[in-house]
């Protein structure tokens, strides 16, 4: 019955992994694209050396951190709204959805268009209030924390949907004894929503992880990972020097590394986080 | 087998001439090319019965009769617009009439991503039969072996028709592997009612290349629109119009747009080795080193004042679509192509449009580089891909294509045909033509192309151009070193 499955994964998720593997120890004819050799870990020694690499790792970092950061409260605000049943949770709960039905490229070229420094929406929002126009996606400052926001906003929807999930097994009885007690709301969600919801947050901190740390299509569409590699993370950079530099095997050692990096933040967060679940 | 039993005519002794030079050019080639393509040695194409010999005319297309057999045959390319795109569609259906046995499809791209996508296809191993490259990457195409030579399926008479800078931009050892498909020329575009409600003077109409303007010249004049546009109160209109090459912006297309602002520092006649002929080269002869090529001090001064373009707000940091054409912008640094389509509908002239030369420095230059496809060398059907080709180049789909889409023609006697050509600033842009160079010549054509942009979009934002320049030569000579095998 599972036949299928381990096949596909097989074929699509481990197969893959072993041929990046063996290409990062390789080097390849630049004409035919042919390996020509092993070269130990040249591709590796190539990769640490280079500066674009160690922006995109830092990059990388920021992404994940800022993400993180962004996404979970907001998420974890949005599910707590539409569970309330008031006025407007509607409207919410089908915004939250139509993120997660909107095309993530549509998406990038849509935000790009309003973070046009000279025509966009949102210098025309900020002229408003009397801000000075910014360069959004053109600064090296505010770039990366650009392309967060318009991945944030993509991504939203899972999250609050599991959160979401999350709050409804709750048990209402909990609540109502609290409430018999004396506790305050915020004494509530702190005591008892935010307890019960450490299952579901250890998978969306897993998951906002990995898609953060993976952001590539908005940075293809709307930075190219500039400007100065601002917004380079490390799958661009493997996507670079791949298809762009004509360097497979520097890409596959960063597509390599990131797969080892990824594994290193998820073990480390399930042992902090997982243990706790358990617990 | 009319043709060969016919006795040996004028037309058969210069194909048989052409063959033997093309075998021996091969053979000779062979010997010290160390190219995948020529690994094992090219098969000579068989020469089929020639011009008038197919079931429709292939134009230049001299090789073998085409299969019976069901053919379908990919051709990757731009879109362009609904009009043009049209026009391919009834260019195919006319062959596949001839030719029911065979079936085209298309996929159509921005133009923008269509290096990165021909790179991924050849990689994959499974590409379309055509695809439409440009003139700058005939070195990788050619040595990668990933470009078939098609010399030896188009007649003589076709190879000396294609203009000679661009037949020499599409050949690599003397074999064209990319075919000259439409011409970029670079030229200034500027729209007289906006100098007229600013005041300014608007630029020289010259007739002659030594008599344009210069950087210097261009820029006060760029300064004055600015200043008095905004003093009476407008804000919207740029000096310059963002550029809409590639995908749009600053950095979007070095080849053709940005280059200008370097290799116009430098001087074609100045002594080879000199930092000014250097500059004006853009790679070493090998064509595997760009540390001192495009770092010059004359290259770094060129993108100082490509960066005055942003920093003096006369034009757009980022892609603004059409703005010359919607007037909201008074000049448009753009391709021959713009004038070509001014008084078609959507085009140029709801306004008054003059034309100019780009600005010049120590010389005026301009790159050529234009669209050129090319077949696949591992397609299945090369016979037929390369006559579909030569198809589509032939008199009857390329006419209509130069009024559908104003493209600049790349066979002279076309041209000559072609009373539109016979307007002034056409002739100016002719003489364009015969002055504009290719792009830097190397086999990494990629990487430089895929480096330079993003470091050229840093410099228009606010990066040092000195130190910006300097780490991508570097960039690009590492990346360049694997060629060095």
């Amino acid at each position: 019955m599972i036949l299928p499955a381990i096949v596909g994964i097989a074929l699509f998720q481990y197969y893959p992994v072993i041929v990046a593997a063996v290409h990062s120890l390789q080097s390849f004819d630049p004409f035919t694209n042919e390996a020509v050799g092993f070269t130990g870990l040249d591709n590796y020694s190539r990769m640490f050396t280079n500066e674009g690499f160690q922006s995109a790792l830092r990059n990388t970092v920021l992404y994940v951190m800022s993400s993180m950061l962004i996404e979970i409260p907001l998420s974890l605000a949005l599910a707590v709204f539409i569970d309330q049943h008031l006025p407007g949770t509607r409207f919410v709960r089908v915004s939250v959805i139509a993120t997660l039905a909107a095309s993530e490229t549509v998406a990038a070229i849509v935000w790009a268009q309003m973070y046009n420094p000279d025509q966009g929406l949102f210098n025309g929002l900020l002229s408003v209030l009397g801000v000075p126009p910014q360069d959004f996606l053109n600064s090296g400052s505010e770039a990366l924390i650009s392309v967060v926001l318009m991945s944030s906003w993509k991504n939203i929807g899972i999250p609050t949907l599991i959160f979401l999930t999350g709050l409804q097994a709750i048990p209402r009885d909990y609540y109502e004894a609290a409430a018999i007690d004396g506790a305050s709301g915020f004494r509530q969600f702190r005591s008892i929503t935010l307890p019960l919801l450490r299952g579901s947050g250890t998978v969306v901190v897993f998951m906002a992880t990995l898609q953060s740390a993976r952001i590539f299509v908005p940075i293809v569409l709307m930075t190219q990972g500039g400007p100065d590699g601002a917004t380079r993370n490390l799958v661009f950079y493997s996507y670079e020097q791949t298809f762009q530099f004509n360097s497979r095997g520097v890409g596959s050692a960063a597509a390599i590394f990131m797969l080892l990096f990824l594994g290193v933040i998820i073990a480390v967060q399930f042992k902090l986080l997982g243990r706790r679940y358990d617990s | 087998m009319a043709n060969f039993a016919s006795g040996i005519t004028r037309r058969n002794f210069v194909r048989g001439a052409a063959g033997v030079a093309s075998l021996a050019a091969m053979g000779g080639l062979a010997a010290c090319s160390g190219g995948a393509g020529t690994e094992g040695g090219p098969q000579p194409v068989r020469t089929g019965p020639g011009p008038g010999g197919y079931r429709i005319d292939l134009g230049g297309y001299q090789g073998p009769e085409l299969t019976d057999k069901p053919v379908v045959l990919r051709f990757l390319r731009q879109s362009y617009s609904d009009e043009v795109n049209a026009l391919f569609a009834s260019h195919y259906a006319t062959f596949s009439k001839a030719y029911p046995n065979i079936k085209i499809e298309e996929e159509l791209i921005p133009y923008g991503n269509l290096p990165q996508k021909i790179q991924i296809y050849t990689q994959s191993g499974d590409a379309p039969d055509i695809m439409m490259s440009r003139l700058d990457f005939t070195e990788y195409m050619s040595r990668s072996g990933q470009a078939l030579n098609l010399t030896d399926y188009l007649t003589q008479a076709f190879l000396s028709d294609l203009f000679t800078p661009m037949r020499e931009a599409g050949s690599s050892g003397g074999r064209l592997y990319l075919m000259p498909w439409e011409g970029y020329l670079p030229m200034v575009l500027f729209n007289r009612e906006i100098f007229k409600r600013a005041g300014v003077p608007t630029p020289p109409e010259v007739d002659k290349l030594d008599d344009g303007w210069t950087v210097e010249q261009m820029f006060e004049t760029m300064n004055a629109l600015t200043h008095n546009l905004r003093k009476k109160g407008d804000t919207a209109t740029w000096a310059l119009e963002s550029s809409i090459l590639g995908n749009g912006g600053p950095g979007s297309n070095y080849t053709q747009y940005e280059s200008i602002w370097i290799r116009n520092m430098g001087d074609r006649s100045a002594e080879k080795g000199s930092s000014l002929h250097s500059t004006w080269q853009g790679v070493s002869d090998n064509g595997l080193t760009v540390s001192g090529y495009l770092d010059t001090d004359e290259a770094i001064q060129g993108m100082r004042n490509y960066q005055r373009l942003f920093s003096e707000g006369l034009t757009p940091k980022s892609a603004i679509p059409a703005q010359f054409q919607g007037a909201q912008a008074a000049m448009s640094m753009n391709s021959i192509r713009q004038i070509l389509n001014r008084d078609k509908p959507g085009g140029a002239s709801p306004f008054d449009v003059g034309v100019t030369l780009d600005p010049r420095r120590n010389m005026l230059f301009g790159c050529n580089s234009g669209d050129a496809p090319f077949v696949w060398a591992k397609s299945k059907h090369p016979n037929e891909a390369a006559a579909l080709l030569a198809y589509l180049c032939s008199d009857a789909c390329q006419a209509p294509f130069f009024r559908s889409r104003g493209a600049f023609i790349t066979r002279r006697s076309l041209v000559e045909k072609l009373e539109e050509y016979q307007k002034p600033d056409e002739q100016l842009a002719l003489k364009v033509a015969d002055n504009c160079d290719g792009a830097p010549r190397t086999v990494g054509w990629n990487e430089y192309y895929a480096a330079i942009n993003p470091a050229v979009k840093d410099i228009a934002l606010g990066a040092d151009p000195e130190k910006t320049l300097r780490g991508t030569a570097k960039h690009i000579d590492d990346q360049l070193k694997k060629y060095h095998r």
